[in-house]
């Protein structure tokens, strides 16, 4: 009954893996094919790894070619990442490949056609695999998936690699149907554990960004709070001014000097009133933003800004509950241009900044506009190192307008208008 | 251009009625008071079956009312392009949110007496020109996009060239001032007028603004140093789009000097 080879000839599956791991690398990272990294690849991975398959037996040939793969990826490119990708992938095809093993056993043995079929059956899983695989890596991405559970990864692959291999090497010596089927038994057991163990890590990883996210929260929160006593000591010190401004008015008008009080009240306490009252004003309009991160955010700039010496005019009309994009992102696009608007108006004669965030019928406007001292180029100021601030520094706006390119439901204007350089990014 | 005034604080009403009927008496006749009141309510009234084209609105209105914004709101759901300009007793103005949330034109501060009137009369001023400019052009050579509820203008003049962002359906509008994101598609920017040339998938470039052609790279340089891409299929159609309207304006111009 069982007289067919369980594992088809090695050589051909062990090429398919090696040729498809090379594609599949090439596909998501984008490497670029030059004449030398082809040659690397050719003379050093894939003519290698079939002559292991070919003389050596099955399971040294598959460790021997993985190993291979790794290092000359490696060669080519210089991160250590993607040896965690090739092992990613080349698991992915050994899963392929033992699905391939239990669906085809059951059918009737027809010789060399088999092995055809077993061949396409493996490409054809191969790339559904590969596709699903695409998009989670898409997904990971978009969420902020950073690799730090790297090595975890890296020794699961290893082992399963280690054991997906030997096991094929078994299957070969075995003839008798009842090891058979314990021997599918245990492979697909593996399987089940693995695609577990990815799924509990993958668990894992969106428990720490959670985390992160609250952590986040909570440094913007104790910013937020910094700010309030800061205005709240001024607010009390001007109090305590207050009474000595009295004083003094009481002295001119005592003495009935209504010029010199005229000059006073307008030298004096209109423009002392104005600078204090400006900031306490921007922090009171805060409370109108509820999202904790945003608005630690903002209070640590607005303390800047006045310590620049710079007028901050904030706007928050109506309550903003939340804007429909990451708050990372969100927190990185808001803080770096603020950053530049204060940056850039301290420079200015008259040191504006305006910024609102604005409610409409169908979006949530943020807006902040700027005075400036130095014209920016309009069309170079995209460019990844353009900047009026000097060499080396000009990567934030090009950064703000790539956060803002992977939501399809936010739009960003940059313009000039007279004296203002404006910024508007409306959310949907 | 008729004008409706509301404001709830009967010496400021005067004032402001005053201010502007000096000014259209002695510059612009055609500016006309078509109600003065300090209740919301009849220029809700009002606007029903009439329509003005320039409100001055206080933004404080009496407690038993609706307010300034509610009532700008309102007028804009009627007459979106109208001009409104807002009067407020308070120097803690909500200046970007008037301009981009009801389209405001501009906004009075109650100040001074003469800092008040000259504020007045620079509103109406820009008011005028905006109704002059509505009433002469049908057609207008402005590009428009939507900011919230603010209409931005831009000439088509400045405007270089459209491009496709890299997500679906948002498109990148480079002009002389800036740069605008909004949604549409490529398509529909030809029609608008026979100076934009689809050039590449990617890409409308504006005829008026382009530098030069490099046929070998197949890339187009603008006018302000950015380089656009040329398909292979447009590249003959573009250079030939192109010569049609460099002729067709010296044509223009020819007639003009003659």
């Amino acid at each position: 009954m069982f007289e067919r080879k369980i594992s088809i000839i090695p050589d051909i599956v062990g090429l398919i893996g090696t040729l498809y791991t090379i594609i599949a690398i090439h596909c998501i990272l984008k490497i670029p094919i030059t004449f030398k990294n082809f040659s690397i690849l050719v003379f050093f991975v894939v003519l290698p790894s079939f002559l292991s398959y070919w003389l050596l037996p099955v399971w040294i040939g598959g460790v021997l070619s993985v190993a291979l793969l790794c290092s000359g990826f490696y060669l080519i490119t210089g991160f250590t990442s993607v040896i965690i990708y090739a092992l990613l992938l080349y698991t992915i095809h050994l899963m392929s490949c033992s699905l391939t093993e239990i669906i085809t056993i059951p059918m009737p043995s027809m010789g060399n056609v088999n092995d055809k079929i077993e061949s396409l059956f493996i490409i054809l899983s191969d790339i559904l695999f590969l596709y699903f695989f695409i998009q989670l890596n898409k997904r990971m991405k978009n969420n902020g998936f950073k690799f730090n559970a790297q090595r975890i990864i890296f020794f699961i692959l290893c082992f399963s690699i280690l054991i997906f291999s030997l096991n094929s090497h078994l299957s070969t010596l075995m003839k008798k149907s009842l090891i058979m089927e314990a021997y599918f038994f245990t492979q697909f057991q593996y399987l089940v554990m693995l695609l577990t163990m990815i799924i509990l890590i993958y668990l894992f990883i969106h428990k720490e960004y959670q985390l992160s996210r609250e952590h986040l929260k909570q440094k913007q929160l104790s910013n937020y709070i910094a700010g309030l006593e800061k205005t709240n000591e001024e607010m009390r010190h001007f109090h305590h001014d207050y009474a000595n401004i009295l004083f003094t008015l009481q002295g001119f008008i005592e003495n009935e000097d209504i010029q010199g009080l005229k000059h006073y009240f307008q030298s004096h306490i209109l423009k002392a009133d104005k600078q204090l009252l400006h900031t306490h004003k921007a922090f009171s309009n805060l409370q109108n933003l509820l999202m904790t991160e945003l608005k630690g955010l903002i209070a640590s700039k607005l303390l800047i800004a006045k310590q620049l010496g710079v007028n901050v005019h904030l706007e928050i009309p109506e309550e903003i509950q939340s804007i429909p994009v990451d708050v990372i992102d969100l927190t990185r696009i808001i803080g770096i241009l603020m950053d530049n608007a204060i940056e850039a108006s301290e420079k200015s004669t008259s040191k504006e900044v305006q910024m609102g965030f604005i409610r409409t019928n169908t979006s949530i406007l943020f807006v902040i506009k700027n005075t400036f001292n130095e014209l920016p180029d309009m069309n170079r100021l995209f460019q990844a190192h353009y900047s009026t601030k000097g060499e080396g520094r000009g990567i934030g706006l090009v950064n703000v307008r790539k956060l803002i390119q992977k939501y399809p439901n936010a739009t960003m204007n940059t313009r000039i208008e007279q004296e203002w350089f404006i910024q508007e990014i409306e959310f949907r | 251009m008729y004008t409706v005034i509301c404001e709830d604080n009967l010496e400021h009403r005067k004032f402001i009625q005053s201010q502007i009927l000096k000014y259209s008496t002695f510059h612009e006749p055609s500016i006309e008071i078509v109600l003065s009141t300090d209740r919301a309510e009849e220029v809700l009234k009002f606007i029903e079956n009439h329509r003005a084209d320039c409100y001055f609105l206080d933004i404080e209105l009496a407690k038993d009312q609706i307010n300034g914004l509610e009532l700008a709101a309102e007028i804009r759901k009627k007459d979106p392009l109208t001009n409104i300009i807002f009067i407020t007793q308070h120097a803690e103005q909500l200046e970007l949110t008037f301009s981009y949330k009801t389209a405001a034109l501009d906004f009075i501060v109650k100040d001074s007496p003469t800092n008040l009137a000259n504020q007045i009369i620079d509103a109406l001023k820009t008011a005028f020109e905006r109704y002059k400019q509505l009433g002469e052009s049908k057609k207008e050579p402005f590009f428009q996009i939507k900011i919230g509820e603010k209409i931005k203008n831009i000439l088509l003049d400045d405007i270089y060239y459209f491009e496709t962002s890299h997500t679906i359906h948002k498109i990148l509008l480079y002009e002389k001032n800036g740069c605008y994101e909004y949604y549409g598609k490529l398509k529909e920017i030809e029609k608008i007028d026979d100076r934009f040339c689809r050039c590449h998938k990617s890409y409308v470039v504006n005829l008026q603004h382009i530098k030069e052609i490099n046929k070998k790279d197949h890339t187009v340089t603008m006018s302000n140093g950015a380089v656009c891409q040329i398909s292979h299929r447009n590249l003959r159609s573009l250079q030939k789009r192109l010569d049609e309207y460099l002729s067709r304006n010296l044509e223009k111009q020819a007639a003009r000097t003659s």
